[in-house]
C-alpha cells in the first residue's frame, strides 16, 4: 500500500538565505543590534518598503555563526498550515531533525490544532544545544489571525536557543508592548535603518567609486532621506551622467518622489531592449531565463538577467546558481504600473503566456494566479477541478475558496465539478446553506443533460475516465452525507451515504470512502447500534480506500471496524487489528496522529477486559497521554472516558469522578459527541451506586428521564443498565427484570454482544436475589456461552460477589455434563474468571467517603469507638435516643457498613478516628 | 426590495475620500490607484476619488505603503452621488 502523495512540496527558494548583494557597506551599529536581539526572544524589523531590511539580515546571517533557519513569506502563505508548514521546513533546513513529527501531523488528512503540532515542534528543539534564530521576511504579507495566534503561541513558548527575527512593512498584531515590558524585544525601524552621512560615503566613494564630494552626498542625503533604494537608484542615474554635481543639484529641486523621478531616469536610460524585458517581465512573482523567453518571446534572456544581476539593477537572485531572479518590489510597483499605463492592452496575454508555461513546467499555483490574471477563466476552472480532487482537509478547502470565489457566476454554474467541489468547500466552512444550493444547482444542470454520460473527467487519479450522470450524483449524496454528519441528522447520512455508495464509480476510491466512513459512523456505536451495518459500512470503507492507495483512511476505517469486533464480543480479532494497526502506524512513521491515541487506548481497555489490567492501564495512559498533546477533542474525550474506566477497574474511584468531571466540563465548551456523554454519565452513576450515594443516582434517574422513555434509544444503552442496577439495589427486581428483556431485545437486534453478556449477568443476578436458581444458572451459561470466544473476564468481575458465587454453583451443577458443546463453556475459562476474582483487592467499598462524615457524625463515631451504648452516647450529647439512631444510620450509609462494629473498624481503615 | 438588497446596497454605495502624501507623484500613477485624481499641493500629493468599500480603501492603503510614500492626512469626504 503506498502511502498519501505529500501535500505540499516546498519551493526551496523560499527556504534559503537570500544571496549577498554586491556593494555593501557594513553598518556595524545595526550588526550590533541584531546581536543585542539575540539575548531576546523577538527582534522586529519594521520599515516601509526598500529600507535594506532583507539585506541587513541575510548580510547578518552570512556573517555572524549564528545558526539561522529562513523563511521568505509571499503571498499566498496566508495559509494558516501552509505558513507552519514552512516553518518547520526552514527549520528542517537548518537541522534535518526538527520538528518531523510536527511536520506529519501537519501534512496529515486530519490536523490536529495547531498548537499541538507546534507544541511537538517546540519539544523537538528542546535537545538544541546552539542558539539559533527563526527569519520571517515579509511578515506583513500573512494576515491571517491565525498564523498571528500561532507566532504569538510560538513565541510564549519560544525555547531558551530560540530567537524570532521579523521583517515586516508594518507592525504585526503581536503582543508587542508585553514583550518590550519584558525585556524581550528588539526594534530596528525605518530611523535606525537610514543610511547616515558616513554610510553613503562609504557606499557611494569605497564601494561604488563615484567620487563625490561631501557636500554632495549631503544634499543626496536630504533629498533621500537616507532611504537606501532611493540612493541605489540615484548613484546608477550618477553612472551616466558626467557633471555629477549638476545632476544632484537638479535632483534636489525636483518635487517629485524618488522613485518616480529616478525610476524613470534610469529605466529611460536602459537600451530599448532592456526596457521592453523589464517592463514585459514586470507581470512575474519571479523570473527564470525560460520562462522569461516564454513571456516575452525573445531569445537570449539568460544574457539579459545576468547583466541586471551584474549591475545589482531591479532584480535579485533568489538562489546560489542564479536560475530564479526576483524583482524588488519597488522596482516591480513601477514596472507594472508603467505598462498598465502604457502598454494595458497587453497585459493580458503576457499573464496567459505565463500561464502556459507554468502549467507545462508542473507549477500549478502559479499557473492559477496567472490564469486569474489574464481572466482565462475556463482553463483556470480546469486547474481548480483539478486542484480541488484530491484534497479533503478541511483549512485547505476553506482556502479553496477564495479561487472559486474569483471565478464569474457564469463559469461555475455550467461545470459540474466547480458545483461539487464548491458545495464541498462551503460545507467545510459551514455555508451549508449555499452548499445545498450549490448542490440543487448541480443536480438540475445533470438532470437537463440528455446524453447518458456526462461530459465530466473524473480527474482523480485513481479513476482517470469521465463520469456519468449516475456517478456525479452518487457525489453530490456523498457532500450531502457530509452535510448530515455535520448537523447529527442520522437519517439524513444513512439516506445519502446509501445513494453514494451505490451510485458512485467502483473506482472513485476517495469519495467512497468518505462516504463508507460516515455510514459507518451512523450505524455504529455513534449511531443507532446497529453493529452489523456499521460492519458493512466499514468493510467498504476498508475495501475502497486500499484500491485508492488512500492510506489515512484506511487506517481509520481498520480501526473502526476492530472497534465494531470488540463490540460484537470479537476481543480477540480486535486485538489482533489494532496491534497491526499500531505497528504499520510506526513503520510508517504516522504514529503521533489522533488516530495512534484511540488505538492505543482501546487496545488498553481490551487488555483491561481480558484482566491484564497492569499492561492495559498503562496503554489506556499512554493512550490519553498522546490525545492530551491537542489533537482532536472527540479522540481526547473518548480517551478520558476509557481512562476513567481503568480506574473504575483499580477500583480509584475518586480520580475516576474527577475525570468524568472533566468530560463533562469539555462537553460544555466544546462539541463533544453524544455517546461520549451518555456513556460518561452512565459510568458516573455506576460509580455512586458503588459508593452507596443511592440519592444522587435516583436524581440523576429523574434527570435523564430514563424511566420515561418508551422507546429506549440504543445510544442510552448504557445509562439504562445502570438504571436496572438501581432498581436492583432497591430491591426492585420485577421492574427492573422488564427493562432487561425490553434492553436485551435491543441488543440482540444491534448485535451488541458486550452489552449483552453485561444484561445477562444482571439477570442471572436478579433470578439469584429472587431465588430462582435455576433460570439464574441458565442465563449465567448464556453469558458464559457469548463471553467465551473473546475471554471477557472484567465484566463478570465487575458484578462482583453474586457472581462469583453463581459461578461456582454452575461449576458444580455442570460437574456432570460431559462436553464443553453441551455445556456451552469450558470449564477452563469458568476458573479462569474465579481466579481472578480472587487476586481483586478484598474490601469491594470505598478507599475513600465521597460523601464525609458531618462534625456530628464524627463525634458519635468516636463515641461509638469508644465503646458507648447508644443511650451513652445520647446523654453525653445531650440530645435524644432518637436522634443518635439517626446519626448511626447515617455513618452506617456513608461507611458503607452494617454494624458498630464494621463502621468503628471502617473508620480505622479510612484513618477518620 | 428586501431588507436583504437594501443592506447589500448600503454596502456597495461608494465613499469619496481624500488621501495626502509627501512628495509629489507623476499623473501616470493614477492608473495604479484605481483611477483616483492625482493633485500636486505644494510638496504633497493628493489622491482623491470614489472608493467601493472599506478593504479597497485599506488595499489602496497598502499600495501607498509599498511605494514608501509618507501618509500625511485621510479625509472621508461626503457623499456627492
Amino acid at each position: 500500500m503506498n502511502s498519501n502523495k505529500p501535500q505540499f512540496s516546498f519551493l526551496k527558494t523560499k527556504l534559503s538565505i537570500p544571496l549577498l548583494r554586491p556593494a555593501l557597506v557594513s553598518r556595524p551599529r545595526l550588526m550590533k543590534c541584531l546581536k543585542e536581539g539575540m539575548a531576546r526572544k523577538l527582534v522586529l524589523v519594521a520599515a516601509p518598503a526598500g529600507f535594506g531590511k532583507t539585506t541587513l539580515l541575510s548580510d547578518w546571517a552570512h556573517r555572524d555563526d549564528c545558526l539561522v533557519a529562513w523563511f521568505s513569506i509571499d503571498r499566498n502563505d496566508n495559509n494558516p498550515l501552509l505558513f507552519c508548514s514552512y516553518v518547520i521546513a526552514a527549520l528542517q533546513n537548518m537541522d534535518k531533525n526538527i520538528g518531523k513529527a510536527a511536520l506529519n501531523m501537519l501534512q496529515s488528512p486530519q490536523p490536529p490544532p495547531l498548537e499541538s503540532a507546534l507544541i511537538t515542534l517546540i519539544n523537538s528543539m528542546a535537545p538544541l544545544k546552539h542558539h539559533f534564530a527563526l527569519v520571517l521576511d515579509d511578515f506583513h504579507l500573512v494576515d491571517n489571525g491565525k498564523i498571528h495566534d500561532a507566532l504569538s503561541f510560538l513565541i510564549d513558548h519560544l525555547p531558551e536557543q530560540m530567537h524570532v527575527i521579523l521583517t515586516t512593512r508594518a507592525d504585526p498584531s503581536l503582543p508587542l508592548a508585553r514583550l518590550r515590558a519584558r525585556n524581550q524585544l528588539t526594534e530596528i525601524r525605518a530611523a535606525d535603518l537610514c543610511f547616515t552621512t558616513e554610510e553613503i560615503a562609504e557606499l557611494y566613494n569605497e564601494r561604488l567609486r563615484l567620487d563625490l564630494t561631501l557636500d554632495d552626498i549631503e544634499m543626496l542625503g536630504a533629498r533621500t532621506e537616507g532611504w537606501i533604494s532611493g540612493l541605489q537608484l540615484a548613484a546608477h542615474s550618477l553612472r551616466k551622467h558626467s557633471d555629477k554635481s549638476g545632476f544632484i543639484e537638479k535632483f534636489k529641486g525636483d518635487n517629485r518622489h524618488v522613485v518616480d523621478y529616478l525610476g524613470e531616469e534610469v529605466l529611460n536610460h536602459q537600451p530599448e531592449r532592456f526596457q521592453k524585458f523589464l517592463l514585459q517581465t514586470s507581470i512575474l512573482n519571479r523570473l527564470s531565463a525560460p520562462l522569461c523567453e516564454a513571456v516575452t518571446r525573445q531569445s537570449h534572456c539568460q544574457n539579459l538577467l545576468d547583466e541586471l544581476d551584474k549591475a545589482d539593477l531591479f532584480i535579485f537572485p533568489l538562489d546560489s546558481e542564479r536560475k530564479w531572479f526576483r524583482y524588488h518590489g519597488l522596482f516591480a510597483d513601477l514596472l507594472h504600473q508603467r505598462l498598465r499605463r502604457f502598454h494595458g492592452d497587453v497585459v493580458k496575454d503576457l499573464h496567459h503566456r505565463a500561464y502556459e508555461w507554468f502549467l507545462a513546467n508542473g507549477h500549478r499555483e502559479e499557473a492559477m494566479g496567472h490564469a486569474l490574471a489574464a481572466e482565462d477563466y475556463e482553463h483556470l476552472a480546469v486547474l481548480i477541478e483539478e486542484f480541488a480532487d484530491s484534497i479533503w482537509d478541511r483549512d485547505m478547502l476553506v482556502d479553496l475558496l477564495r479561487w472559486f470565489d474569483a471565478l464569474p457566476e457564469k463559469t461555475c454554474s455550467s461545470r459540474l465539478n466547480i458545483l461539487i467541489y464548491h458545495a464541498r468547500s462551503l460545507n467545510m466552512a459551514g455555508r451549508q446553506e449555499e452548499a445545498e444550493k450549490k448542490l440543487q444547482a448541480a443536480e438540475q444542470l445533470v438532470k437537463s443533460i440528455r446524453a447518458e454520460s456526462v461530459d465530466v473527467p473524473a480527474l482523480n487519479s485513481d479513476h482517470p475516465g469521465r463520469l456519468n450522470k449516475s456517478e456525479i450524483l452518487g457525489r453530490i449524496a456523498t457532500i450531502r452525507a457530509f452535510i448530515s454528519a455535520y448537523k447529527g441528522d442520522l437519517s439524513g447520512i444513512k439516506h445519502n451515504a446509501r445513494i453514494a455508495i451505490v451510485s458512485l464509480n467502483e473506482r472513485d476510491c476517495m469519495w467512497r470512502s468518505v462516504a463508507a466512513t460516515t455510514l459507518g459512523f451512523a450505524h455504529g456505536w455513534s449511531g443507532d447500534g446497529d453493529m452489523m451495518s456499521a460492519r458493512f459500512a466499514f468493510a467498504e470503507a476498508i475495501a475502497v480506500s486500499e484500491l485508492g492507495g488512500n492510506t489515512f483512511f484506511h487506517l481509520f476505517a481498520r480501526s473502526c471496524l476492530a472497534h465494531v469486533d470488540a463490540f460484537q464480543g470479537r476481543l480477540k480479532q480486535a486485538e489482533a487489528a489494532l496491534r497491526e494497526l499500531l505497528q504499520f502506524a510506526e513503520d510508517n512513521d504516522l504514529h503521533l496522529t489522533g488516530m495512534t491515541a484511540s488505538i492505543v487506548s482501546s487496545l488498553g481497555l481490551i487488555l483491561c477486559e481480558k484482566n491484564e489490567i497492569d499492561e492495559g492501564a498503562v496503554l489506556v495512559r499512554e493512550g490519553l497521554g498522546l490525545a492530551e498533546q491537542g489533537f482532536d477533542i472527540v479522540t481526547l474525550a473518548a480517551c478520558k472516558l476509557n481512562m476513567a474506566r481503568v480506574l473504575f477497574y483499580t477500583n480509584e474511584r475518586d480520580q475516576a469522578l474527577e475525570l468524568i468531571k472533566e468530560i463533562e466540563n469539555m462537553a460544555c465548551e466544546y462539541e463533544v459527541p453524544p455517546w461520549i456523554i451518555y456513556v460518561t454519565s452512565a459510568l458516573k452513576a455506576w460509580l455512586w451506586l458503588r459508593c452507596g450515594r443511592q440519592e444522587d443516582v435516583a436524581k440523576w434517574v429523574a434527570e435523564q428521564e430514563l424511566e420515561c422513555d418508551s422507546v429506549i434509544n440504543p445510544r442510552r444503552e448504557t445509562e439504562y443498565v445502570v438504571l436496572v442496577r438501581f432498581l436492583m439495589v432497591q430491591g426492585r427486581y420485577d421492574e427492573a427484570d422488564q427493562w432487561l428483556d425490553r434492553l436485551i431485545a435491543g441488543a440482540q437486534a444491534g448485535m451488541r454482544v458486550i452489552s449483552l453478556i453485561q444484561m445477562r449477568l444482571l439477570k442471572a443476578q436478579i433470578y439469584g436475589a429472587q431465588n430462582k436458581l435455576p433460570a439464574a444458572l441458565d442465563e449465567l451459561r448464556l453469558a458464559l456461552y457469548l463471553a467465551q470466544p473473546g475471554k471477557f473476564v472484567r465484566t463478570f468481575v465487575s458484578e462482583g460477589k453474586p457472581v462469583a458465587e453463581l459461578l461456582e454453583q454452575v461449576i458444580n451443577k455442570d460437574a456432570s455434563v460431559g462436553s464443553e458443546s453441551q455445556r456451552g463453556y469450558s470449564h477452563a475459562y469458568v476458573k479462569k474468571i474465579l481466579s481472578a476474582f480472587k487476586t481483586e483487592p478484598k474490601s469491594q467499598t470505598n478507599t475513600c467517603l465521597n460523601e464525609p462524615l458531618s462534625d456530628r457524625e464524627l463525634e458519635v463515631l468516636c463515641l461509638i469507638a469508644a465503646g458507648l451504648s447508644n443511650k451513652e452516647i445520647a446523654e453525653k450529647l445531650f440530645v435524644s435516643l432518637n436522634t443518635v439512631r439517626t446519626h448511626t444510620k447515617s455513618i452506617n450509609a456513608k461507611l458503607d457498613v452494617h454494624s458498630r462494629t464494621q463502621a468503628v473498624a471502617r473508620a480505622k481503615e479510612l484513618d477518620l478516628l | 426590495m428586501s431588507k436583504d438588497d437594501a443592506m447589500k446596497n448600503h454596502s456597495k454605495v461608494p465613499f469619496q475620500y481624500r488621501i495626502k502624501v509627501k512628495g509629489c507623484l507623476n499623473q501616470e500613477w493614477e492608473h495604479w490607484f484605481d483611477g483616483m485624481a492625482i493633485s500636486h499641493e505644494g510638496a504633497y500629493t493628493s489622491l482623491k476619488g470614489k472608493v467601493a468599500d472599506q478593504a479597497a480603501l485599506h488595499g489602496l492603503l497598502d499600495r501607498i505603503r509599498d511605494l514608501n510614500l509618507t501618509l500625511v492626512y485621510l479625509e472621508h469626504l461626503k457623499n456627492t452621488t
